[in-house]
C-alpha cells in the first residue's frame, strides 16, 4: 500500500500545484462522485482523475492502476452478485436475466452494482495524487492553512509515515511465519480464518505498539504539545495556475451534475431510467 | 563506562578502552587491535605498566607494534584455526545464473546472474553493503523468493518444485528481528510452532522442543513470557524455534545486530557448536571481526552482484574489491597489512 503514499520526486504541473488545489479536487471529485449516480458521469470522473496521473508523469503508472482494479474488481464481483440478487430498488417489472432457486438475479441490481463500483474508483484514484505530487510536510502545512486542528494534522501525517513501515513489517512477519512451515497464502479461507492470521496479527500489533511508544518518546523530547503559535516553513499560497486549476475543474464538476440533472441521475433510481428503461 | 548502574571508568576512550581487565568483567568488549596488543605484550613478558596505555586504533596499533617489532612472531598467522569437518563432496545448496527482481513497481533488480555452490558442513559468511542483495539470496535459498531467472538447487532439485513447509525443514532462516516472529505467551510454545506447522505428532514436538532447547542451553527457561526477554535473548528463542525443524542448513541473517559483545558471541559460539555438528551455517553480518572470526569461506556481494567467493582470509586481502561495497577488512588484517606484514 505504500506505493499510494510516497512522494514521487519530480516537476511537472501537477507537483507544481498547491496542496491546497489538490486538496480542492479531492472535495470536488469526493462530493460530485457522490452526487451523481451515473456511470458515464462517473467515467468521466476517473478518467479526470487519471488525467491528473499523467499530467503528474506518475511511472509505473499502469502498474499502479492495476493495483487499484485488482483490488475494486473483487468488490465489483461482490457487489454485482449482491445487488444483482438483492437489491430492492428495481421498479415493477424487473429485468431477470437468470434466476437460482427463488433468488432472481436482475439487470437493475447488477447495473447499481457497477456504478457502486466506479464511484469507489472515482473516489480513490484522487487520493495518490495528493500524495504523489505534495511533499508530506507540504501538505501537512496546507492542512494547518485551511484551519485542520493540528493534532488532527499529525495524526494523519503519521498514519501515512507509518504505512511503509506496516507494509514492511507486515511482510517480514509474514516471511517469518513461511520459514517456520506456517505458509498463509496457502491456507484455504476457513483454516485462515481459523488459525491463520493470529501468528501474523500478534507480532504486528506487538511490533507496531513498540513502534508507537518509541514515537511517543521522540515527538515529547521535541516538545510536541507546547502551548505555542505553530509556524510550518512550507509556505502556502495560491498563484495563477492554481486558480486556471480551480476553474476547470469547477467547470468540468458544473458541467458532470448539468448532465446528471437533465438525466435524472441524481438519485438511483435515475440510474435505472437512464440505463436500464431507455 | 557504566555497568550495572555503577561508575566503573572515567577517561579518554583510549585511556578506557585500554583497561582490558576492567573490561574483561563487562560485556563491552576492546578493541580487536587493543587485544592483539595485550597478547603481544604476554607474549613478549613485557612490563604492562612500563608499557604504557595498549592501542585503540589502527594508528595507534601502528606505532606500538613497530615499537615492538618481530611483527610476524606476536601477530596471529592469517585464517589460523581449528581444523573443521571436511564439507560434502556433492553441494547441499546450488546456485545457477540466478537473477532476482522484485517486481516494484518500480521493479528492482536485487541479484544478477549469481552462481555458488554450497557444501554441506561448511561456515559460509556473507558480506556486502547495504541493498547488496544479501537478504534476498538467502531467502532465495529458502524457497521463500523463487528465482526470476536461474535456478536454485536443494540436494540437486530444483527449489521451485519443493514446497516452502518441505524446504523449511531442510534450510532454516532466521531473519534480523526476532519481533517478528514470536506470538506465544511462552518459549516453550514458541519453540513447538514450527514442528506443529509442519504437521509433526505430539511426542515429536515434544522431542522437537526438548532438543531445540538443549542445543541453546535453554532447557529451564521454557516457561518464561518471550515479550519481556532482552532482545538478545529473543534471538536466542528465534533460532531455536527454527533448530526445532532440524534443519540441514542454518541461515543466521545478521546475528550480531543490537547486541552487545556478549550476546554477539553467544549466537555466533551456538552456531560454530551446530557447525561441528554436522550443520551447514551461512552468516549474513556487517561485522568484519566476526565473519573473519568464525566463517571459513566467505561471500562478498556489490550491487546484486557476486563480487567475491573464497576462503575468508584470502577475501579479506582483497582491499580494492571489498572497497567496491564499502567493506573494510578487520582490525586485525588491517594492522598486518598496514605493517607489511599481509
Amino acid at each position: 500500500m505504500s506505493i499510494f503514499v510516497r512522494y514521487i520526486h519530480k516537476d511537472t504541473v501537477i507537483h507544481r500545484l498547491s496542496p491546497l488545489t489538490k486538496i480542492f479536487f479531492l472535495g470536488a471529485i469526493w462530493v460530485t462522485s457522490f452526487l451523481t449516480y451515473h456511470p458515464y458521469t462517473l467515467a468521466v470522473l476517473i478518467a479526470f482523475n487519471i488525467g491528473l496521473w499523467l499530467l503528474a508523469r506518475v511511472p509505473y503508472l499502469w502498474a499502479r492502476f492495476k493495483i487499484i482494479l485488482l483490488t475494486v474488481s473483487v468488490v465489483t464481483l461482490m457487489w454485482t452478485l449482491f445487488f444483482g440478487f438483492f437489491h430492492r430498488n428495481i421498479g415493477e417489472n424487473p429485468h431477470y436475466l437468470f434466476s437460482y432457486g427463488d433468488l432472481h438475479f436482475s439487470l437493475e441490481g447488477m447495473t447499481f452494482g457497477i456504478m457502486m463500483t466506479l464511484k469507489v474508483l472515482s473516489i480513490v484514484t484522487i487520493i495518490p495524487i495528493i500524495m504523489w505530487t505534495s511533499p508530506l510536510s507540504k501538505f501537512m502545512a496546507a492542512l494547518s492553512k485551511i484551519k485542520v486542528p493540528y493534532m488532527f494534522v499529525f495524526i494523519l501525517s503519521t498514519a501515512f509515515r507509518f504505512m511503509p513501515l506496516i507494509d514492511t513489517t507486515f511482510s517480514e512477519i509474514v516471511d517469518s511465519q513461511k520459514l517456520r512451515g506456517h505458509d498463509i497464502d496457502s491456507m484455504d479461507i476457513f483454516t485462515k480464518i481459523m488459525k491463520g492470521y493470529v501468528p501474523i496479527a500478534v507480532p504486528l500489533s506487538l511490533s507496531l505498539l513498540r513502534g508507537s511508544e518509541d514515537l511517543q518518546v521522540a515527538i515529547e523530547t521535541r516538545a510536541y504539545g507546547a502551548p505555542v503559535v505553530r509556524t510550518f516553513v512550507e509556505e502556502i499560497t495560491l498563484k495563477k495556475r492554481d486558480y486556471i486549476a480551480i476553474i476547470v475543474t469547477l467547470a468540468l464538476v458544473a458541467g458532470i451534475m448539468w448532465y446528471s440533472i437533465i438525466t435524472g441521475t441524481t438519485n438511483p433510481m435515475g440510474l435505472q431510467t437512464a440505463i436500464v428503461y431507455k | 563506562m557504566l555497568d550495572k548502574g555503577e561508575v566503573l571508568a572515567v577517561g579518554s576512550p583510549r585511556e578506557v578502552l585500554s583497561r582490558t581487565d576492567l573490561l574483561a568483567k563487562t560485556t563491552v568488549r576492546p578493541p580487536p587491535v587493543t587485544t592483539l596488543a595485550k597478547e603481544a605484550v604476554r607474549k613478549l613478558g613485557l612490563n604492562e605498566k612500563e608499557v604504557g596505555l595498549l592501542p585503540t586504533t589502527l594508528e595507534e596499533a601502528k606505532t606500538f607494534f613497530s615499537k615492538l617489532g618481530r611483527v610476524a612472531e606476536i601477530l596471529p598467522r592469517p585464517g589460523a584455526k581449528a581444523k573443521r569437518r571436511k564439507p560434502s563432496a556433492e553441494p547441499i545448496l546450488e546456485v545457477r545464473n540466478l537473477n532476482y527482481t522484485y517486481a516494484g513497481p518500480p521493479p528492482v533488480r536485487a541479484l544478477r546472474n549469481v552462481n555458488l555452490k554450497i557444501y554441506g558442513g561448511e561456515f559460509i559468511g556473507i558480506i556486502g553493503q547495504n541493498g547488496a542483495g544479501k537478504t534476498t539470496l538467502v531467502k532465495n535459498l529458502t524457497g521463500l523468493y523463487k528465482p526470476t531467472e536461474g535456478q536454485v538447487l536443494f540436494e540437486g532439485k530444483d527449489t521451485k518444485e519443493i514446497s516452502l513447509g518441505e524446504l523449511a525443514r531442510q534450510v532454516g532462516l532466521v531473519l534480523q528481528n526476532p519481533d517478528s516472529q514470536i506470538f506465544n505467551t511462552t518459549v516453550e510454545e514458541e519453540v513447538a510452532f514450527a514442528p506443529k506447522a509442519i504437521g509433526c505428532p505430539k511426542e515429536e514436538i515434544e522431542e522437537r522442543v526438548d532438543h531445540a532447547l538443549e542445543l541453546v542451553a535453554w532447557e529451564k527457561s521454557r516457561a518464561i513470557y518471550p515479550p519481556l526477554l532482552s532482545f538478545g535473548d529473543r534471538r536466542i528463542v528465534a533460532v531455536a524455534s527454527v533448530l526445532a525443524l532440524d534443519p540441514k542448513v542454518l541461515i543466521l541473517d545478521e546475528p550480531t545486530t543490537a547486541q552487545d559483545h556478549k550476546g554477539r558471541y553467544r549466537l555466533m559460539d551456538l552456531s560454530k557448536k551446530l557447525n561441528e555438528e554436522g550443520k551447514t551455517i551461512i552468516a549474513i553480518s556487517h561485522d568484519m571481526d566476526i565473519i573473519y572470526k568464525y566463517t571459513d569461506r566467505t561471500i562478498v556481494l556489490g550491487q546484486g552482484d557476486l563480487l567475491l567467493d573464497d576462503t575468508t582470509p584470502k577475501v579479506f586481502e582483497q582491499t580494492e574489491i571489498l572497497k567496491k561495497t564499502y567493506i573494510e577488512p578487520p582490525q586485525e588484517v588491517q594492522l598486518r597489512q598496514m605493517l607489511g606484514e599481509g
